[in-house]
């Protein structure tokens, strides 16, 4: 595929109970206007199977969001067992209002983005967009 | 260099390109005229339109002389880590001038599961989990139950609500409390949840069921608790404007009255509590007209379509909570000014009732100190302003009175078209209800995003990069759930199980049937049931799989 066409496949996953769903479905909207192509997992989620998903959909990135303080435990548990499952070229990006204590935690998981509310669009596109093409992609 | 020089020597235009209003819109749309004048209440009618304070259609206010006599109630939600954390800084808040048992379910909690569910495991422990009634009796222990209030507002979960009185009955009656002596109110709105799909959801028929049961315990049982307490204020949250949740609210308080008087519930038992839980937003005359038509709208309702001969059985309570929608994670002291304002409007407006929102919600669950400053403005309000000296004193302003009939007159078309539709309870489970409350949504964040709908701070007067603001700080999690889960584990592994099974059992024979299902709840908390066997066994009753979220089955013990 040309390169310059080729889309971003995307998952966006909501862990364990957090019952906040605007957020995530809003992300899918503005990823899909984005241009990439947008897997929604819905809530309700184990680790388990946010990383069958991503495995199975073969996506480039997967895009976590939950508004409850558990992020830190399944972000990061998301992307330990990416690496584990031979996927960990599968970028793991996350949102969502995270304490700045568990900040280091999550990006020395390799977690990154880590957008809170306000952010604006682009910034959170674009970061996803660069870290695909250097740690998926592998474009210069 | 020369030119710099020069440079440095033009003159600062000071700028005045922020000096208009922006939008020249109210919240739900309307454009309001420079000014408004008699001509604008034309055919409009003191005694039938508004009536004095304290009489029919209470549009001035629900007593004579308001908060004169009475004041509203302020009630603040806090829960943390531990029951025991969290009731120390209850106290202090109780103790403050807030003095209402207040618990916020949690998610856990919310979706019907215990802690040791694969699903809860991060989860689990940031709320007190009110997954036994063991739990909820030292949540309670040494409070009077029969002074202050108690509520559990979680948000549009209908089995939290069932739940949760239950357990309440139950540490009643085991305390040897007279239940008719507890005050305070539970949501039971079922209809919220279809529609903002802010929990997970029940099946439908299941949560009406639930709330049939827990309306006709409550007014049984409980008379001065208030059996429902629609949450209008989701809707709000969820994306709606003014008009839509005043319509909806309205929409379902109506159903929720109908379907106890079709269970042969008279009025007169229910209507001296009607309650309905609304979102003050920034839109401040909205606010406060909103909150004025939704009370001469029910007494209207309550007297044409349901025949209230009393007038006191035509008076709406609104409690208000300032959502958090509106608040900003950018600059969160000027959050406060936020809060005021919504506040403000909602006592103007002739609220019973004030549940504020802490200025860092949008950065972390509410500080101890955030907690201290909207204790302190809620204060501030009642003893400082002087708003509270004389009822309505809003009433009778051409615009607020012009407002007030125009936010009626649209809701009550938005009544009718549903009403049309075949009804509140109809809409919900068709799905139509929650694309209105969908679009409604991306309309607001459209209007944002575009900058049509301001917001200070995010986008418009938007500072660049802030330090961080103070997070609450959590206690070790790790170490709060092992203990949480140690002690799940002990109370499954050492209770009566003969007895658990009985009780629950019986409770999954009785939910087959049509009996009132907060005995047998009641009596499987008694039993030391948890909250997920209890629904578990019900779900099982109406042909569903064990597990709300399909990952476990049932209990060996129960087979």
């Amino acid at each position: 595929m040309d390169k310059d066409k080729r889309k971003i496949r995307i998952l966006v996953a909501k862990p364990g109970t957090d019952s906040h769903y605007k957020g995530a479905e809003l992300l899918c909207q503005i990823l899909r206007n984005a241009g990439m192509e947008v897997i929604y997992t819905g809530r309700y989620q184990t680790s388990e199977m946010i990383v069958n998903a991503a495995i199975a959909e073969d996506v480039d990135v997967v895009a976590l969001s939950s508004l409850a303080w558990s992020q830190k435990a399944y972000y990061t548990e998301v992307a330990r067992m990416l690496k584990e499952r031979g996927a960990g070229d599968i970028c793991v990006v996350g949102g969502g209002i995270i304490a700045e204590s568990d900040k280091p935690a999550l990006l020395a998981a390799g977690v990154t983005g880590l957008y809170g509310p306000g952010t604006p669009y682009q910034e959170m596109i674009d970061h996803i967009v660069q870290r695909v093409k250097k740690d998926r992609w592998h474009e210069n | 260099m020369a030119k710099k020089e020069e440079k440095k020597k033009e003159e600062i235009i000071l700028d005045r390109s922020k000096d208009r209003i922006i939008k020249m819109q109210t919240e739900s749309g309307f454009e309001p005229k420079p000014s408004y004048g008699p001509d604008d209440l034309k055919g409009w009618d003191y005694a039938r339109d508004l009536g004095n304070d304290g009489e029919f259609p209470y549009t001035r206010g629900m007593y004579p002389g308001m908060y004169r006599n009475l004041l509203w109630v302020s009630a603040q939600v806090l829960q943390r880590e531990t029951i025991e954390k969290s009731r120390a800084e209850q106290e202090v808040i109780w103790m403050g001038g807030a003095p209402v048992f207040y618990y916020g379910a949690g998610d856990v909690n919310r979706t019907g599961l215990d802690p040791d569910h694969p699903l809860a495991k991060y989860d689990a422990g940031y709320c007190p989990e009110f997954y036994s009634l063991e739990r909820m009796g030292r949540a309670l222990q040494g409070i009077s139950m029969e002074s202050g209030i108690f509520q559990f507002h979680g948000a549009s979960s209908q089995l939290d609500d069932t739940m949760c009185v239950a357990q309440l009955a139950a540490v009643a009656e085991k305390r040897g409390v007279d239940k008719a002596k507890i005050r305070g109110s539970c949501i039971n709105d079922p209809i919220d949840n279809m529609a903002t799909a802010f929990s997970i959801d029940f099946p439908f028929e299941m949560s009406m069921r639930l709330h049939g049961d827990l309306t006709e315990y409550i007014v049984r049982e409980m008379p001065t608790y208030s059996p429902f307490s629609p949450i209008a204020y989701d809707l709000w949250e969820a994306g709606c404007t003014i008009v839509q949740q005043l319509g909806i609210g309205m929409c379902s308080l109506t159903a929720y009255n109908q379907i106890a008087v079709d269970r042969g519930i008279p009025f007169d038992q229910i209507g001296r509590r009607a309650t309905i839980g609304m979102a003050s937003s920034m839109d401040f005359f909205e606010t406060v007209c909103m909150i004025r038509a939704a009370r001469r709208m029910w007494a209207r309702i309550a007297k044409e379509r349901f025949g209230a001969n009393d007038p006191k059985l035509c008076r709406l309570r609104i409690a208000i909570r300032t959502p958090g929608q509106t608040l900003t994670r950018q600059q969160p002291l000027i959050n406060i000014a936020r809060v005021a304002f919504q506040a403000l409007a909602a006592i103007l407006g002739g609220a019973s009732a004030m549940d504020y929102s802490s200025h860092d919600e949008a950065v972390g669950i509410p500080s101890k100190e955030a907690r201290m400053v909207t204790l302190a403005m809620n204060h501030i309000i009642a003893q400082e302003t002087g708003v509270g000296l004389t009822a309505d004193p809003l009433g009778g302003s051409y615009y607020v009175e012009w407002l007030t009939n125009k936010l009626e007159e649209e809701a009550t078309k938005l009544m009718k078209k549903i009403d049309n539709m075949g009804g509140i309870l109809k809409v919900a489970e068709s799905g139509w209800l929650r694309q209105l409350v969908r679009n409604a949504r991306d309309e607001r964040q459209a209007a944002l995003d575009k900058g049509e709908q301001i917001q200070v701070g995010m986008n418009f007067f938007r500072q660049g990069e802030e330090p961080p603001y103070p997070q609450y700080e959590f206690e070790d999690m790790d170490k709060v759930q092992a203990e949480l889960f140690a002690e799940v584990k002990n109370l499954k592994e050492n209770r009566d199980i003969k007895k658990t099974r009985e009780a629950l059992l019986t409770l999954r024979e009785k939910a087959k049937g049509t009996e009132n299902l907060m005995y047998p709840i009641i009596e499987a908390f008694k039993a030391d049931a948890t909250r997920s066997e209890i629904l578990g066994m019900i779900r099982e009753a109406y042909g569903y799989i064990y597990d709300t979220v399909d990952m476990i089955e049932r209990p060996e013990f129960l087979n």
